[in-house]
């Protein structure tokens, strides 16, 4: 579970990108963060995963305040990034043991997933390259590798689709609806409505870091119209 | 605007964009760093004023004064050289800029001019410590005439040229040749290492003083020899110090002409091989072939072994260090060059052992180097900031600031132990003394370079370069100067202390275990000191 309790968050110019949000989601969910370019997407993220430190309010990860006990919320989440920024001169199986090594991934477990995974992605022949060699795709799909070795209670992802190809999309697409089967919470931003169409339980929208509505899909839609109408509607305000 | 002036005004402004991104009052903020800078550094440049000063004091009455600048042109040329050689491999080859300007409508001569011109003003920074205080030392004393100030300047626009122009002679052909090698990051910090080591070998080796006489070739020239003092130096050196130091001023011109003529031709051969070479040796660089194996050897057994944490973030840090060549090259040069100057200087000059009667004067001056090589590497100094964009990924692991601090402080101890080893060796192979000597310098000296490189830690975290492309940003900055300071301040303190000891009638025995425990100390307060700034701002850090 993760909870977001009127949280907030100002840069240095005093613009607020993240303003008093509070949201509930559940163990077991999928949950889309929507929201225009600059709305708060991704600084929310960063603060739950412990990137940046709010200034105000308090975010909990199954139970643990992530400034309470860091490490211990850091332990329950695997998290990928928007840019799949990474040390490009380890291979990608080095980083993958990294990762490993310091979620206290035994080795059996470790073989068990990262072979899993790479196969899964059609990783296994490149993984013994320098991360420097992969393109982008590639790269997104090692972070999602490492971030699922730990077997985490928590799934995060910002803007997961952008870079895939339709093959791993579809795939990426499975896992996360797998993940949330085995009770586990899957937490995501993207800008394809349609992905959060088909693919969420529950979606929420940001705009100039505040919510502007939060709900199930037939909640959103009550009035019969698409996602893309509503989500051009609100944040156009 | 022509395409070379548009993209050296674009490189510029983005050098000169020191603060964070997005933060307002850019030329405010950016002021603010230079007088910072200028204000570290104040401190160096009068302590060379003074010291050069007193040297033109003990070298005048035998009209000798001149030796004052060809040190200047040796000493700032051989910086140039030395670093400008990872400077250009930076800025030419491995900065994150290139994958944008390769693609674009420009001749490589724009692209290295432009770059060029950028190593040029960083290098008019750091020559600008050494030489100018050497020059005004001069200009004050009233040795020169007239026209010296202006020539003074127009020497010290031209002195980087010369080196830097022969750095990219070096590096065009290297970097050229080695494109489509498998192993061409290994071959080329190789390549560039060894340059390194001829350029030293030459200065120390072939110019040793006590056979420099009947060896030197048409190229170099010994000048102002005095008390054992020799400065050697290749012509275009000594016609710059000429050039300063004439008494009539078409002399000269004349010399400073031919200073500047060979630097310019010079410039204009890298240009030349610039334009023959740069593409198809940058090109290399990217778009590197997976050298894919089968998935038995991939995945085959002893892949997926266990570390702790600890030793997993050490390995991680050392991995990203060592094959990054830029790091490598600067950390290496920078830890290793006193030591090695230490080492040819105890083999040709007898600098290292004077016999059992200065074994005191051995062991401290041994360790000091040790000592300076911990404060002059960049390794510890630049651990944070190395992180970069990554830094997403320490911050996101499950590790604390303290031990993610512990791993960059065994990446950073490992520079100055080898440069102990070196400073052992040069004092037991190359200088005779004995094996106990050394090894008490290899103690004292790994024991001061304990709390130096805490000292460059800490400095790091609290104000870390994060936002950066070109890895050569990240490693040379603001900070290692200010850990060479610490450095400075923990060696004067060590130093005072011993000194009050010594007037007290303490031995040097006394005075050496002083100095162990009052290290030993300093190291034990940087450790602890060390856990709170990890606590505090490792979670607050932000790329």
């Amino acid at each position: 579970m993760i909870g977001f309790d009127r949280v907030t968050k100002s840069y240095d110019g005093g613009v607020r990108a993240v303003d008093e949000l509070t949201l509930t989601i559940h163990p077991g969910e999928i949950f889309g963060f929507l929201g225009p370019n600059g709305a708060g997407k991704t600084t929310t993220i960063k603060m739950l995963v412990g990137l940046l430190r709010p200034d105000g309010g308090r975010i909990t990860v199954s139970g643990v305040e992530t400034l309470q006990d860091p490490l211990a919320a850091k332990r329950k989440i695997g998290y990928v990034p928007d840019q799949p920024e990474v040390y490009e001169k380890l291979t990608g199986l080095e980083y993958l043991n990294f990762i490993a090594d310091v979620f206290l991934v035994g080795a059996d477990a470790r073989a068990r997933a990262i072979t899993r995974c790479l196969d899964q992605f059609e990783l296994t022949d490149a993984a013994g390259d320098r991360i420097q060699s992969y393109s982008h795709g590639m790269r997104q799909k090692l972070l999602l590798t490492a971030a699922l070795l730990h077997d985490p209670e928590v799934l995060v992802l910002d803007e997961p689709m952008v870079g895939l190809d339709p093959r791993s999309s579809h795939l990426l697409k499975e896992i996360m609806r797998e993940h949330c089967g085995r009770g586990g919470t899957l937490f995501f931003s993207t800008h394809v409505l349609e992905v959060a169409e088909k693919l969420c339980d529950r979606v929420a929208i940001i705009n100039r870091g505040r919510l502007i509505a939060c709900g199930t899909m037939e909640e959103l839609r009550a009035d019969g119209r698409s996602l893309e109408t509503i989500f051009l509607e609100l944040t156009e305000k | 605007m022509r395409p070379f002036f548009a993209l050296l005004k674009m490189l510029f402004k983005q050098a000169l964009r020191l603060g964070p991104a997005g933060s307002g009052g850019g030329s405010r903020r950016t002021a603010l760093v230079l007088l910072a800078l200028a204000t570290a550094g104040s401190p160096l440049v009068l302590g060379l004023y003074a010291v050069f000063n007193q040297v033109y004091t003990l070298l005048a009455p035998a009209g000798e004064q001149a030796a004052v600048l060809t040190m200047a042109v040796v000493g700032g040329q051989s910086i140039v050289l030395l670093f400008g050689l990872y400077y250009l491999l930076s800025a030419f080859y491995y900065a994150g800029d290139l994958p944008l300007l390769l693609p674009l409508p420009l001749r490589p001569r724009d692209i290295v001019g432009a770059k060029l011109a950028l190593v040029l003003a960083g290098e008019y920074l750091t020559v600008s410590a050494l030489v100018v205080p050497i020059f005004l030392v001069y200009g004050v004393r009233g040795a020169g005439g007239w026209w010296y100030w202006p020539l003074a300047l127009a020497v010290f626009l031209v002195l980087p040229v010369l080196p830097l122009a022969v750095s990219a002679v070096i590096i065009f052909p290297l970097m050229r040749f080695t494109a489509g090698s498998k192993n061409r990051e290994l071959f080329r910090v190789v390549g560039s290492l060894l340059a390194v080591a001829v350029y030293l070998a030459v200065r120390f080796s072939v110019l040793s003083p006590r056979e420099a006489p009947g060896r030197v070739g048409p190229w170099l020239r010994i000048g102002h020899t005095l008390s054992g003092l020799s400065w050697a130096a290749f012509l275009p050196q000594a016609w710059a110090a000429d050039a300063l130091a004439a008494t009539a001023p078409v002399r000269a011109l004349a010399y400073f002409l031919l200073f500047a003529a060979v630097s310019v031709f010079l410039l204009v051969l890298a240009l030349v091989l610039a334009g023959k070479w740069f593409f198809r040796g940058a090109a290399g660089g990217y778009g590197a072939g997976l050298g894919r194996g089968g998935r038995e050897k991939i995945l085959g057994r002893g892949v997926f072994g266990s570390r702790s944490p600890l030793a997993a973030l050490v390995f991680k840090e050392t991995r990203v260090f060592f094959r990054t060549p830029v790091f490598v090259m600067n950390g290496l040069i920078s830890t290793f060059i006193f030591p090695v100057m230490y080492f040819i200087g105890s083999r040709n000059r007898g600098w290292g052992y004077a016999g059992p009667g200065a074994w005191f004067t051995t062991v401290l001056v041994a360790a000091g180097v040790i000592v300076f090589a911990a404060g002059f590497g960049p390794v510890s100094a630049t651990a944070v900031s190395r992180e970069g964009k990554m830094l997403w990924v320490s911050k996101h692991l499950p590790l604390s600031g303290r031990e993610q601090m512990t791993a960059k402080l065994v990446l950073a101890l490992l520079f100055p132990l080898a440069a102990a080893v070196v400073v052992a060796l040069a004092l037991v192979l190359a200088a005779g003394a004995p094996v106990r000597d050394a090894f008490q310098a290899l103690l004292l000296g790994l024991a001061g370079a304990w709390p130096a490189a805490q000292a460059g830690l800490i400095i790091d975290l609290l104000h870390p370069n994060l936002d950066w492309s070109d890895p050569q940003r990240a490693i040379k900055g603001f900070n290692g100067l200010l850990a060479l300071v610490a450095t400075v301040v923990l060696l004067g303190a060590a130093a005072a202390g011993a000194g009050l000891l010594a007037v007290l009638g303490v031995g040097a025995v006394g005075l050496l275990a002083f100095l162990f425990l009052f290290f030993l100390l300093s190291g034990l307060v940087l450790f602890h000191a060390l856990g709170r700034p990890a606590e505090r701002r490792y979670p607050v850090l932000e790329a």
